[in-house]
């Protein structure tokens, strides 16, 4: 990468920057790290001998690290910074090495002393969520083997429980695995103390439906799904699977969606048995409920992990086979010694799993519906995998930062409104015109309009009812719910183009479609349709890819495709009209 | 039914316990003890397999409901 330096400059303010957009002022701190761009290519051996020459501990910026090369220091630096750069710069396979500041003070840094262990909530975007939502007054059910109060629980919030395995109201962990899961959504957070949680001021609700040796009934697993929905629980966590289908939790899973619960499901570790094909594990694979897989540190589909259809996200779970640091930290107790605290590197979709349902938390406390919630967690899952939704990574690795920009940003929801609103002004103004100008006026119909909100504002309403999270056709719909200019970026991720944002894709539909008479109220429509999200692109200043000459030069663009569009919509709405005079429909 | 085999403990969640029959199934364990669950022993698991249990290792095996057990 030439222009590594650019970009790794870029990723550190795009990592950090919100939505709200504040403007990176000069750094005044020491760096907090220290960025490298490794040569394209640069092998994990290389890597991992680069580390240790270095004395540093490096980790790739994002999933797309180890395509990119970007890769960030994390831990304490050495207080000759500048002299470590230089050697850095000197190594074989380094492209660029620079001081890496933070440019905001969006992201918050934990002061858990063992947090700069916890890849995985960097992985998932966490720091730069925390300043927007803890999760405060959401209740998190954790249907597990129980939640013991280990030092670093302690202080957090708890909503009273029950006990399905004794039947008492005191459900306490004699396993390990629920006061581990419970750690990943709240752990107490910057309290100078173990680690950190994902959702740290979260209530949790523990009900135990597992035994000493973690395993549990459908019936009891039914009936804590209820329970806990019955009593307040806003998000439901099951790190629980087995193999069967059962009418008894599905039935429970139904009456907990009627209540608006969210419910997240771990998808299973089956994934040693799985070659060509792969399922997934009952609870995670009945409708209603979001199926987690597990990502280790590199991000990649851990080799434990279930996968299938009914995968709707990934979320770090840890990947202990280069060590217990490649698993997910938390405290937990030990179940020789109860009443120990313990820190514990533990693997599974089961770690995977509560890094959604924090996220939801976090989401319903910035003010998101459910559903809405639900949305912005599929939505905003950093792709991985094939392109699209993959049976593998489900629509990709969660990333709290990016969902919660899709929900906290009222300014934001408003913008994409007013500016929906906008250009179907502008299609009517241009509508309006055309009528005036073709004479006869003809009738127009559904098709028109369906044709102009295609291509102005999008099918919206495939937006919603849950459709993007169908699988297959899930991606369909998402692509389908953007106006035709925006398909390029919603389905392949290419910022916008010429080819996109001009009369070209209209140009070619008509020029197919034009002997097929029934088609031209919709061609028109479409035709209109483009020349008012043009000229809006225009006015708001839209950037495109490929335009040289800068913003005039794209601003010309704009209008001269605008007026061919417009021009196109003028003769075909002139031949439906002289048919019409003619006396056919 | 009767599953002789070794127990072995996957490194899963917070660890989970597995009995690798001889008969060449893993099954999970259900039930039974703590001190069958020590990594290497070689039991002989009396139980029947319970469609209807789910548990932390999700390991997609048949989960073995345990009546009793012995070394073997």
């Amino acid at each position: 990468m030439r222009n590594g330096l650019g970009y790794a400059f870029f990723l550190a303010i795009a990592g950090c920057g919100g939505p709200t957009g504040v403007p990176p002022s000069p750094p005044a701190l020491p760096p907090a790290g220290i960025a490298v761009d490794l040569a394209d290519g640069t092998t994990k051996a290389q890597y991992d001998a680069m580390e240790s020459a270095w004395g540093v501990d490096m980790e790739f910026n994002s999933v797309a690290g180890p395509t990119y090369g970007i890769a960030i220091s994390h831990g304490a630096l050495p207080a000759d910074v500048d002299g470590m750069l230089a050697a850095i710069r000197a190594t074989d396979g380094v492209e660029a090495a620079e001081p890496l500041f933070s440019y905001t003070a969006l992201d918050f840094e934990p002061n858990d002393p063992r947090y700069p262990e916890q890849w995985n909530l960097k992985m998932a975007r966490l720091p730069a969520a925390w300043s927007r939502a803890t999760g405060k007054g959401v209740v998190v059910a954790v249907v597990d083997t129980g939640v013991a109060t280990v030092e670093d629980l302690e202080g957090a919030s708890f909503a009273a429980g029950w006990n399905f395995i004794a039947d008492t109201a005191q459900a306490i962990d004699d396993q390990g695995h629920g006061t581990h899961v419970a750690g990943t959504i709240a752990q107490r957070t910057n309290n100078g103390m173990g680690v950190a949680g994902v959702a740290f001021d979260a209530t949790i609700m523990p009900v135990k439906v597992l035994d000493e040796f973690g395993s549990g009934t459908s019936a009891d697993i039914a009936d804590a799904i209820r329970w806990a929905a019955d009593n307040g629980a806003q998000v439901i966590n099951l790190s629980l699977g087995g193999g069967a289908r059962s009418e008894v939790i599905e039935s429970a899973v139904r009456h907990a969606r009627r209540k608006n619960v969210i419910i997240v499901a771990a998808a299973g570790n089956a994934g040693m048995r799985c070659e060509k094909e792969c399922r997934v594990e009952y609870p995670a694979a009945y409708e209603g409920v979001i199926g987690v897989s597990a990502v280790g540190p590199d991000g990649t589909l851990a080799p434990y992990s279930s996968w299938g259809a009914e995968v709707d996200v990934a979320a770090p779970g840890g990947d202990k086979r280069k060590g217990d640091g490649g698993g997910v930290l938390q405290a937990t107790i030990d179940p020789e010694s109860p009443g120990v605290t313990v820190y514990q590197h533990n693997q599974g979709t089961s770690m995977a799993a509560p890094h959604v349902a924090g996220l939801a938390a976090l989401l319903l406390s910035a003010g998101a519906s459910p559903d809405g919630a639900e949305r912005a967690i599929l939505e905003s899952a950093a792709d991985a995998g094939k392109r699209g939704w993959d049976p593998r990574y489900g629509n990709g690795v969660i990333d709290a930062s990016a969902a919660l920009a899709r929900v906290s940003s009222g300014p934001a929801l408003f913008g994409a409104a007013f500016k929906a609103g906008l250009v179907a002004f502008l299609s009517w103004l241009l509508l309006r015109r055309l009528r005036r100008t073709v004479s006869g006026a003809p009738s127009l119909g559904p098709a028109f309009a369906t044709g102009a909100l295609s291509a102005a504002i999008g099918l919206f309403f495939l937006g919603y009812f849950g459709l993007p999270s169908v699988p297959l056709a899930g991606g369909a719909f998402r692509v389908l719910a953007q106006p035709i200019p925006e398909w390029g970026r919603a389905a392949l991720g290419v910022s916008p183009t010429p080819i996109f944002y001009g009369a070209a894709i209209p140009m070619a539909l008509v020029f197919f479609g034009l002997p097929f008479v029934s088609l031209r109220r919709a061609l028109a429509g479409l035709s209109v349709g483009f020349a008012a999200f043009l000229l809006h692109a225009a006015w708001s200043g839209a950037a495109l890819s490929w335009v040289p000459g800068g913003r005039y030069a794209t601003v010309a663009w704009l209008g001269v495709n605008a007026f061919l569009c417009w021009h196109m919509a003028k003769e075909l709405l002139r031949m439906t009209a002289d048919r019409e005079s003619q006396g056919y429909r | 039914m009767t599953v002789r085999g070794t127990i072995r403990k996957e490194d899963l969640g917070a660890g989970v316990f597995v009995l690798a029959g001889d008969d060449g199934v893993t099954y999970t364990l259900v039930g039974g003890d703590r001190a069958l669950r020590k990594a290497g022993q070689q039991v002989i698991v009396e139980g029947e397999i319970d469609p209807e249990v789910a548990d932390t290792g999700m390991t997609g095996a048949p989960a073995l409901r345990v009546r009793s057990w012995t070394h073997s």
